[in-house]
């Protein structure tokens, strides 16, 4: 079964008096263990077809099946539970919690999730920030952090809960190109060892040439669908 | 989501902010001082008014007939007490019975021989008058007087006014029973100076057999007052006695000093007081509810990220009502701290009202002279801690589901 | 006010030579003087001269009676508008600014009137004297040239007056009183009054203008001058009622 599948999904916003059509009938089927970029200009509805997907967010019309639930039977608190237990986000503005350290702010996603003894809560956190390069920051504040290091702080607390699937808006926009290898090399290794599907929206060539798969979004609708092998899929 | 997290998590915002949280607990604390200083102050001057009150003019108990007693106004000489035997009796036998002291009031003109001024006259047996009332260290000049003699005691604002003093002779135009007019001539005996103005300023105190035979009203009284050793007990002692007076003589009734307009007057005033909480509590709240909606704002992206890991809404709303509480209890410390401060102060050396106003507060019907001392009122101090705690609570809760209610995806692109 | 509106009906006692002047007891010259205070109506302008301490203060009021009930308005600039009722046993006042009517009672009585040496008290008594107090006639004496009896009243058991003792000068010829005083039961000479002049007005002999004397209190006197009276004037219905005093 695939994690995701879209079908004619739509999405129009109310700005006003004017309607602005951010979707405009997107069909897409995600597999799990993809690791799959979305591009294209702003404005194209990129970022809404990854909120979306992440069920931050429902269609105006056609319908989202992950994991095999129909996000629009949904209700909010049942959007959250989906979300809290199964999808991790990274997103370009970190949004860490200042007042939490770098343990603290990964402890938080995994404790929201529950079900896991303190000790095991705690072999995983600890676990997931070695993994990310972080080792020995555990205790640092968000402030006393590099751009960098922030960022992989986020992907660990995107991690830590190991979800099915990890949604990063622009990961690498705020980092230099030194950081913003060292952390894709670290989603990567997530994604071998662990089969995480990752998608990300990205203008950041880099970060294509490490996508198997390629999704160009324009127009609030799907114009390109490459591999990595080359073939194309049509939409 | 564990509580203590939550918990743990709010406690870490209060210190982050500690500039905002500081203010906004020292608004709440401010509020709360004002509270409890007034609440002192206003208690102070009440209890100094009801001593006034007891310990020169009305003691703890009356005893008229009811008839008397609704005409007080007048000062009528109708519906007088006789002093029996069985009445006194009775009287003495009160729990607590410290002493009894018989009067009759009427009203004179008080003249120097060359002006006249309307006053209070007062008959009294002196050794009874010094068991029930505190006279006996505020003469500023001579003494009482006997039985018997033809003296009289008034205040020295009176005899200031009346260019009066110890030696000197004054006439008393008074009315009697038949409304025939008598004078009764004395020579002043003895000033005083009280904390109660009526005395000081509108009575004239004489022997009570010279006034009975000047009103031509042998043997009565117009009321018999009592002192007891315990103030609060006068209602019930007050039941009781007129109880067993009324078997005697049905016309008889015994009121406490709490059953006096006056005090009831003082009371309604404390009501108000409650409104002044009112109006510093919605100050309270506007500070709280201010805070809460700047915390939210800087924190809109922490939020839309806690709402997209899966943080229900209710979680994160408890995480600001909670810092709001942590607010109003710092504050709520502060402020009684400043007000035991307060109170300590007002107690060291009194406020002295009218020396600093210059005014009579007697014509704001409240009978003080002198210095006023701050009440100890614990019970304040928890009203108004706890109150200001509710509310830092109950105004945090609306701006907080407004900050938690936001879509996930707008908070946190929000900038 | 009925005091001084004392009549002398035209009663002229022939002074037969030889007639002693003690064959009137003192019961009869009172009574004589009593009628003369039941008039049935009058109305009268009559002015007020205050004197405390060498200051001066002048009021004048417009008064109409029945016998019953009197109603009296100030009309001198700084008390005009203020209204006095008197109905029966009952004193009211207006005062014009506030718009309010008080009734005057119990211990407010003995207070002086509008400053003067009259208390409202003093207005108010109009039961007759021969009613309230027992007369001897205890001698006689020359008031301002004029040859009168003295009486001397002592009030009566259990009755309700001002003063316990009065003693009055009152013209042999005209049986109008001409001075009195009034005493406490303490024996103490209270107050004074003191006919300054007398007329002839409608065949009675009326004081036209005397002098009361507060004796308690030094330097103060309060002249009472009648300028214009009328005997049974037209009284329109509804004079002396509350919504007239308005």
């Amino acid at each position: 079964m695939a994690l995701l599948e879209l079908k004619g999904v739509t999405k129009i916003y109310q700005q006003g008096k004017i309607e602005v059509p951010a979707l405009r009938g997107i069909d897409l089927t995600v597999e799990q263990g993809e690791f799959t970029t979305i591009f294209g200009p702003s404005g194209s509805g990129k970022t809404t077809l990854l909120n979306m997907i992440g069920c931050l967010d429902k269609p105006t019309s056609g319908t989202i099946i992950f994991a095999g639930q129909e996000l629009g039977r949904l209700t909010k608190k049942g959007l959250a539970q989906l979300r809290r237990c199964n999808i991790g986000f990274i997103f370009q503005s970190y949004n860490l919690i200042p007042v939490l350290t770098a343990y603290e702010n990964v402890e938080f996603a995994i404790r929201l999730v529950g079900g896991r003894s303190k000790r095991e809560m705690h072999e995983k956190v600890m676990q997931i920030l070695a993994d990310v390069g972080l080792a020995g920051l555990e205790n640092r504040k968000p402030g006393e952090l590099s751009g960098g290091q922030k960022q992989r702080v986020a992907i660990a607390r995107a991690l830590v809960k190991e979800p099915k699937l990890v949604l990063a808006d622009e990961p690498t926009a705020n980092l230099d190109s030194k950081t913003s290898e060292e952390v894709l090399e670290v989603m990567l290794k997530m994604n071998q060892e662990l089969g995480t599907t990752f998608i990300f929206s990205t203008h950041d060539p880099r970060v294509m040439t490490y996508a198997r798969r390629r999704l160009e979004v324009r127009d609030g609708l799907i114009t390109q669908d490459t591999r990595g092998d080359g073939a194309s899929v049509s939409h | 989501m564990g509580r203590v997290f939550l918990t743990k998590l709010a406690l870490k915002n209060l210190l982050r902010h500690r500039n905002r949280t500081l203010i906004t607990a020292i608004i709440i604390a401010f509020a709360i001082f004002y509270y409890i200083f007034l609440d002192s102050l206003i208690d102070g001057m009440t209890q100094l008014s009801y001593q006034t009150l007891i310990d020169y003019e009305t003691g703890h108990l009356q005893v008229v007939t009811a008839s008397y007693w609704e005409e007080e106004q007048e000062l009528p000489l109708d519906n007088l007490i006789g002093l029996d035997e069985q009445i006194l009796t009775a009287i003495r036998a009160v729990p607590g019975y410290l002493g009894s002291s018989p009067e009759l009031a009427f009203r004179a003109m008080l003249s120097n021989g060359v002006n006249e001024l309307p006053v209070v006259g007062k008959g009294i047996i002196p050794d009874h008058f010094g068991q029930v009332f505190a006279f006996a260290g505020q003469y500023v000049d001579g003494t009482i007087f006997q039985l018997g003699q033809y003296q009289a005691v008034l205040g020295q604002r009176l005899a200031d006014l009346m260019q009066l003093e110890v030696g000197d002779y004054i006439t008393l135009l008074v009315r009697d029973r038949n409304k025939t007019f008598n004078t009764i001539d004395v020579e002043v005996a003895g000033l005083v100076h009280t904390s109660n103005p009526n005395v000081n300023s509108n009575y004239v105190y004489l022997p009570l057999d010279l006034v009975q035979q000047a009103l031509n009203t042998d043997g009565q009284v117009s009321k018999i007052i009592v002192k007891l050793a315990n103030a609060k007990a006068a209602k019930r002692v007050a039941g009781e006695l007129a109880g067993v007076l009324q078997t005697s003589d049905p016309r008889l009734q015994v009121y406490a000093w709490d059953d006096l307009e006056a005090v009831t007057v003082a009371r309604a005033k404390q009501a108000a007081n409650g409104l002044i909480l009112v109006i510093i509590l919605i100050i309270a709240a506007i500070a709280i509810i201010n805070t809460v909606i700047l915390a939210a704002l800087e924190r809109m992206g922490e939020i839309g990220m806690m709402k997209a890991l899966g943080m229900q809404t209710k979680e994160v709303v408890y995480t600001f009502v909670l810092e709001s509480v942590g607010i109003g209890i710092i504050g709520g410390l502060i402020g009684m701290l400043l007000g035991a401060v307060g109170i300590w102060a007002l107690n060291l050396s009194g406020l002295d009202y009218g020396a600093w106003f210059d005014l009579d507060m007697a014509s704001y019907g409240i009978p003080i002279i002198g210095k006023i001392y701050g009440a100890w009122n614990p019970h304040s101090f928890v009203l108004v801690f706890g109150f200001g705690v509710l509310v830092s609570l109950l105004a945090s809760i609306l701006p907080a589901y407004w900050a938690a209610d936001k879509d996930p995806v707008k908070a946190i692109y929000h900038r | 006010m009925k005091k001084y509106l004392l009549v002398v009906i035209g009663l002229a006692v022939s002074m037969a030579s030889g007639l002693s002047v003690f064959a009137l007891t003192a019961e009869e010259i009172i009574a004589k003087v009593d009628a003369n205070q039941y008039i049935t109506s009058a109305r009268a302008e009559a002015e007020m001269v205050i004197t405390n301490a060498g200051r001066k203060i002048t009021k004048t009021m417009v008064s109409i009676t029945d016998g019953e009930n009197g109603l009296t308005e100030f009309t001198n600039p700084r008390d005009r508008g203020t209204k006095f009722l008197k109905r029966g046993d009952e004193l009211w006042m207006f005062f014009p600014e506030a718009e309010d009517i008080v009734k005057i009672s119990g211990h407010m009585l003995s207070q002086a009137m509008m400053g003067s040496d009259f208390s409202y008290q003093d207005l108010m008594e109009s039961d007759k004297l021969t009613e309230l107090y027992t007369f001897t006639l205890i001698g006689e004496d020359e008031v301002n040239g004029r040859p009168c009896y003295v009486l001397e009243g002592i009030a009566v058991e259990g009755k309700e007056v001002s003063y316990y003792r009065r003693k009055i000068w009152i013209d042999q010829e005209r049986f109008v009183g001409l001075k009195e005083e009034l005493y406490a039961q303490s024996g103490r000479l209270l107050k004074v009054l003191t006919v300054t002049r007398v007329e002839e007005i409608a065949g009675r002999w009326f004081p036209v203008a005397s002098v009361m004397e507060n004796k308690l209190r030094k330097n103060t006197q309060t002249e009472f001058l009648i300028t214009a009276l009328e005997f049974d004037p037209e009284i329109p219905p509804g004079t002396f009622t509350l919504e007239r005093l308005r």
